[in-house]
């Protein structure tokens, strides 16, 4: 058999393996815009290189397939029962008639088709009870009425209510050396086939049309009307059969008017040399049309990867923003409101008369005062007041961020097919109030044991005594909540002065420059570890989009993998 | 605006197309903004083509014959018209611009500019026998399926606007996805004026004809059209033609049809728009507000507030209860209602100038930034959440916005509402009468001690003293100056003690006045906006159900 270089050849083989595994990988997880049709391409291009490219070129010597298709009721069945002289494939009145596949083989062809290396997905069944066929399944006929080398395809309708026919013909159509494509007087500018016929003229596939039922007296306007019509679609090669209505005999087309296509067939058949130019138009056209499918498949893998990047960018700038809020809620002095600052006034003592007091005094009082009332000193109060407020600035801005994100992902691309998958995404993760809790708390023992290395680098323990570490620390806690930069412009009133009298205590300790270094370190602490908080919840919603499937690339393989098979053709 | 389908001389009684009209108006008044766009827009549509139609001619029924390219709709519009008045002819497709008879003397041309029909024959009075009845206009559409896109579109546009269906099919394309996934179920509503032609039955062999009829029959029940009237017909025998004839002559009588089809429009478009509303919503009353209102009384300051309240209620239970000798002390501390500008409060209403005070009056509690309203944000959205429960997405937002939308405007009104709350009750009686007994205690110590001042005197200047009288050994005086002292610090220790059982009682009375001022602002603010979004939900539901009865 003559075979052009290339054709058949093991490296384009592999090279359309290859092509089959990145197609594989290219899951499209995502519901975009153009998801729907992209991942129907996949699948048709999974199944046109599974049913059709691979096999074909393993074995460019197999029998030609010529696919019978075309519309309901316009006789496909009848047609092959004509070309094989009996009734192997029930034609009927009812709308859509064939059910499952026929496919007619000459005997000495039986082993090309009893294994799974052409339509791999579909059953064989042999056998002609009726009953045995079902979707699924093909039923293999062998008649020696039909020449060696062909076989005859009797594919589902393309156009009917039934949505399973209509996918299976497609697949059947995709797997054809030759589309054998079966019309009617009445449908032959139906819109449906149409679309096929022009996929087939662009991907270069063999096609001859059979006009059915067509009424003797109009035969050739129609027949001239549509020629012109696959002209207009680069079809000019198609060769047309017409077949004009006439009774049947016993369920078969009267052999005059069957004659012309079994001829051609028949001459097919036995023509290695035709048949191999048929067989390599087909499959040149498909390897041709995979290029630019491959490519629309890249295309829609990258905007799959663009949504997936613009989803998790979302979230990232969500706890951006919630960081940015929490650091300026942190310097501006906010948190010395209410609460805070009744409890620093009592700490500091209450009146305009004590206020003047020295610092030990009120101290003193303080001890006294907790000692007889069993109240707990002031500043534990203090620091309980600092602490609730700024772990509910921290859970707050956190829960804002994610209930933000769930609201940005539902009018994104794919994000309210997540927030489905995983509806606790929109809010906090479940431990995030007693992780802030636990947060601050350490933020207070970072802030106790900065305030005892300071005392102890510098020979001021003395005076850290009169205050004692947790006074001085939490001192420190304010100051690092209201810097002094940021509190000259915003919050001149008494959180202000809260801060001012907690700096003078401070730098009466440990000396300016130092206090200003201990506020600057102590913000910087607590960043850090609402960073770290922040990007532990980032990453569910990272996970959330991981999860989906993408794998990274994929886009590329393909388009690689599409190179290679070009390259090599 | 007169509204043509609010018809009361109707000759058909059960014709509700106004009151259905009326409801998917008024669903979309109430609904527009949470129902899916495409939606309303093909709703609005509707109404508007309702008005038009049914200002227009009345006497007149629209019968349309559609179908696929090569199923004889243009043979057996002539075959009906009884003349050669459409094009026939063997190339696909053949027609392209529909083309429109009438029967009867009454003048359609209104109605045909309307349809943009151009093609018209004029068939003139129904003659006995012919069976089509005045009033009826056939209508021969193109094909909806051969590679013409604009015939599809044309189409579509009359079929739009037509009054009765006439399907028309053949024994080879009656299984077409195209006819019934993309008309038929689309038009499933409209049964009733709704009919089926298998036309060319003269080729299927005589004994199948039934069969497939049925299977038209099952076909079209998929579509939803339960129980289809299937007619078999042939142009080219003349079979079922007359038939055919008669079942328009029959749904075109009474000349409900238009009205019929336009009822079933309402109620395919309402039925549309139901998905878009759930069946129910949150009861807006009983929703939690606990949550809410915590985050809403912190913002408001209210622990500072109770603070100062029961603080001041201290001082000034000192102030007249206290040791007369050390209540100035008290007196150099600052005033903690004061402090934060709310000493007013009990005045309030009493003064008409109090009125126009309170409304320019801010207190000095700090707005609520930062935090606070980070709290207020999260609790807000959180009863929002609460309140849209399984509601769909767009009218979940609708809440989510109701809820949020006066977030800025929140400071200022609880901070109103604090002020204008009444904090300082009147003085407590026990308060006058600890005072008077202060002075008391107080003046009986004074004189106990001027007493003995003088007797001191009296020894100094070694003057004789007066007799002195005493109590036992304890002279008068000595107890006066120490009984004065110890009652007078005593009573101001119980005093203490029960100024701060008092305070603690003004407290949590100033706390329930504070809450039912605060809740005002939240009901105001946030709850009442959320539960106008949802009564708008149930009354777009409610008016949708009414027009797809």
């Amino acid at each position: 058999m003559p075979d052009t270089p290339g054709i058949g050849a093991a490296p384009l083989l592999s090279a359309v393996t290859g092509l089959r595994g990145a197609l594989d990988g290219a899951t499209l997880p995502l519901d975009i815009p153009g998801s729907g049709t992209a991942r129907q391409t996949r699948t048709r291009l999974i199944d046109q290189l599974d049913d059709y490219v691979l096999p074909r070129l393993r074995s460019i010597d197999a029998p030609l397939l010529a696919v019978v298709g075309g519309s309901t009721g316009a006789g496909k069945s009848t047609l092959v029962n004509s070309l094989v002289g009996r009734e192997v494939t029930q034609p009927g009145v009812l709308r859509p008639t064939t059910r499952s596949p026929v496919l007619v083989h000459h005997p000495d062809d039986a082993a090309w088709f009893t294994d799974q290396r052409i339509l791999p997905g579909l059953a064989r069944v042999t056998g002609s009870a009726p009953s045995a066929s079902s979707t699924g399944t093909v039923q293999l006929v062998a008649t020696g009425t039909i020449g060696r080398g062909l076989a005859l395809l009797d594919a589902p309708d393309i156009d009917s209510v039934v949505a399973a026919n209509r996918d299976l013909a497609a697949q059947l159509l995709a797997a054809a050396d030759l589309w054998l494509f079966v019309t009617t007087a009445a449908r032959y500018a139906d819109a449906v086939p149409w679309d096929l016929l022009r996929e087939a003229g662009e991907r270069g596939t063999a096609v001859a049309i059979v006009l059915d039922r067509v009424p003797p007296e109009v035969v050739d306007d129609i027949r001239q009307h549509l020629a012109e019509m696959l002209r207009e679609q680069g079809l000019d090669a198609a060769r047309i059969f017409p077949i004009t209505e006439s009774p049947l005999t016993q369920g078969l087309l009267p052999d005059e008017q069957s004659a012309p296509l079994r001829i051609w067939l028949t001459e097919l058949a036995g023509d290695a040399q035709a048949r191999a130019a048929v067989v390599r138009q087909t499959l040149e056209g498909a390897l041709e049309s995979l290029g630019q499918r491959v490519a629309a498949l890249a295309a829609a893998s990258a905007e799959q990867d663009a949504a997936a990047a613009e989803l998790v960018d979302a979230a990232r700038s969500a706890y951006h923003d919630a960081l940015d809020q929490v650091r300026d809620g942190m310097v501006d002095g906010t948190l010395l409101r209410s609460e805070v600052l009744a409890r620093w006034q009592e700490f500091v003592g209450t009146g305009e008369f004590f206020r003047q007091i020295e610092s030990g005094v009120s101290r003193l009082r303080d001890r006294l005062s907790a000692f007889f009332t069993g109240e707990p000193p002031r500043t534990e109060a203090l620091g309980d007041a600092l602490q609730t407020g700024a772990a509910a600035l921290i859970a707050n801005h956190a829960e804002l961020a994610a209930t933000a994100i769930a609201r940005a992902w539902r009018s994104l691309p794919g994000g309210q097919q997540l927030l489905a998958v995983s509806p606790a995404l929109a809010a906090p993760s479940a431990g995030l109030d007693a992780r802030v809790e636990r947060l601050v708390r350490d933020w207070q023992g970072d802030i106790f044991d900065m305030v005892r290395e300071e005392g102890r680098d510098r020979r001021t323990t003395a005076r850290l005594m009169a205050y004692g570490v947790n006074g001085l620390g939490v001192a420190l806690m304010l100051l690092a909540f209201a810097s002094t930069a940021g509190l000259a412009l915003i919050e001149v009133g008494i959180a202000g002065g809260t801060a001012v009298a907690s700096q003078k205590v401070l730098e009466a300790v440990f000396g300016d420059q130092a206090v200003r270094e201990l506020a600057t370190k102590a913000r910087e602490r607590l960043v850090e570890r609402v960073e770290d908080v922040y990007v532990s919840e980032l990453r569910r919603f990272e996970d959330a989009v991981g999860a989906a499937g993408l794998e990274p690339g994929q886009s590329a393989a393909l388009a690689a993998a599409a190179r290679t098979v070009r390259d090599l053709r | 605006m007169s509204r043509p389908w609010r018809r009361s001389d109707s000759t058909h009684g059960a014709d509700d197309l106004g009151s259905r009209v009326d409801a998917l108006e008024a669903a979309l008044a109430s609904g527009s903004d949470g129902l899916d766009p495409d939606g309303v827009r093909r709703a609005r549509e509707l109404t508007r083509k309702v008005g038009e139609r049914t200002r227009l001619s009345g006497s007149h029924t629209v019968v349309a014959l559609a179908g696929a390219t090569g199923s004889g709709k243009s043979s057996l519009f002539n075959s009906l018209v009884g003349a050669d008045v459409a094009r026939i002819g063997a190339r696909r497709p053949t027609t392209a611009t529909p083309t429109a008879a009438v029967w009867g003397d009454d003048d359609a041309g209104p109605l045909l500019d309307w349809l943009q029909v151009d093609t018209r024959h004029l068939v003139g009075a129904a003659r006995p026998g012919t069976g089509l009845s005045d009033g009826v206009v056939l209508l021969d559409l193109p094909d909806f399926d051969s590679r013409e896109a604009a015939h599809r579109a044309e189409a579509e546009r009359v079929l739009e606007l037509a009054d009765v269906f006439v399907w028309v099919t053949d024994p080879q394309k009656y299984a077409d996805a195209r006819l019934h996934d993309d008309f038929v179920r689309l038009l499933s509503q409209h049964e009733s004026v709704t009919l089926a032609v298998l036309n060319q039955a003269d080729r299927l062999p005589p004994e199948s004809v039934a069969s497939c009829l049925a299977d038209l029959g099952r076909l079209l029940a998929g579509d939803g059209i339960a129980h289809a009237t299937v007619l078999p017909t042939s142009v080219r025998t003349g079979a079922g033609i007359e038939d055919l004839r008669s079942r328009i002559a029959g749904i075109a009588a009474g000349h409900a049809a238009a009205r019929l089809r336009l009822s079933a429009d309402v109620v395919t478009r309402a039925r549309e728009l139901r998905t878009g509303v759930a069946d129910t919503e949150a009861p807006a009353g009983l929703l939690p507000r606990g949550e809410l209102d915590a985050a809403l009384s912190r913002a408001a300051g209210v622990p500072i507030v109770l603070d100062a309240v029961g603080r001041d209620y201290r001082r000034r239970s000192v102030a007249s209860s206290g040791w007369i000798f050390t209540r100035w002390v008290g007196k150099l501390r600052p005033d903690p209602l004061r402090r934060l500008r709310l000493e007013g409060g009990a005045s309030a209403g009493t003064d008409p100038d109090d009125e126009i005070r309170a409304a320019l009056r801010r207190s000095s509690i700090a707005a609520p930034t930062g935090p606070t309203r980070a709290a207020v944000e999260v609790a807000t959205r959180a009863f929002a959440r609460s309140a849209s429960t399984g509601l769909p997405e767009r009218w979940a937002l609708q809440v989510e916005e109701a809820a949020t939308a006066r977030a800025d405007e929140l400071p200022d009104a609880l901070d109103q509402a604090v002020t204008s709350t009444p904090l300082v009750n009147r003085r407590p009686i026990w308060w006058r009468v600890c005072n008077v007994l202060q002075w008391l205690f107080g003046l009986t110590a004074v004189a106990g001690a001027l007493w003995l001042g003088g007797l001191y005197l009296l020894g100094v200047l070694a003057l004789p003293k007066p007799e002195t009288p005493a109590v036992g050994i304890v002279p008068v005086p000595l107890l006066l100056v120490v009984g004065g002292l110890l009652l007078g610090m005593v009573l101001a220790g119980l005093a203490r003690w029960w100024a701060r059982i008092g305070s603690r009682r003004r407290r949590r009375s100033t706390a329930t006045r504070l809450a039912d001022s605060l809740a005002e602002v939240r009901e105001e603010r946030i709850a009442e906006p959320v539960a106008e979004v949802l009564a708008r939900h149930r009354a777009t539901r409610e008016s949708l159900d009414r027009a797809a009865r």
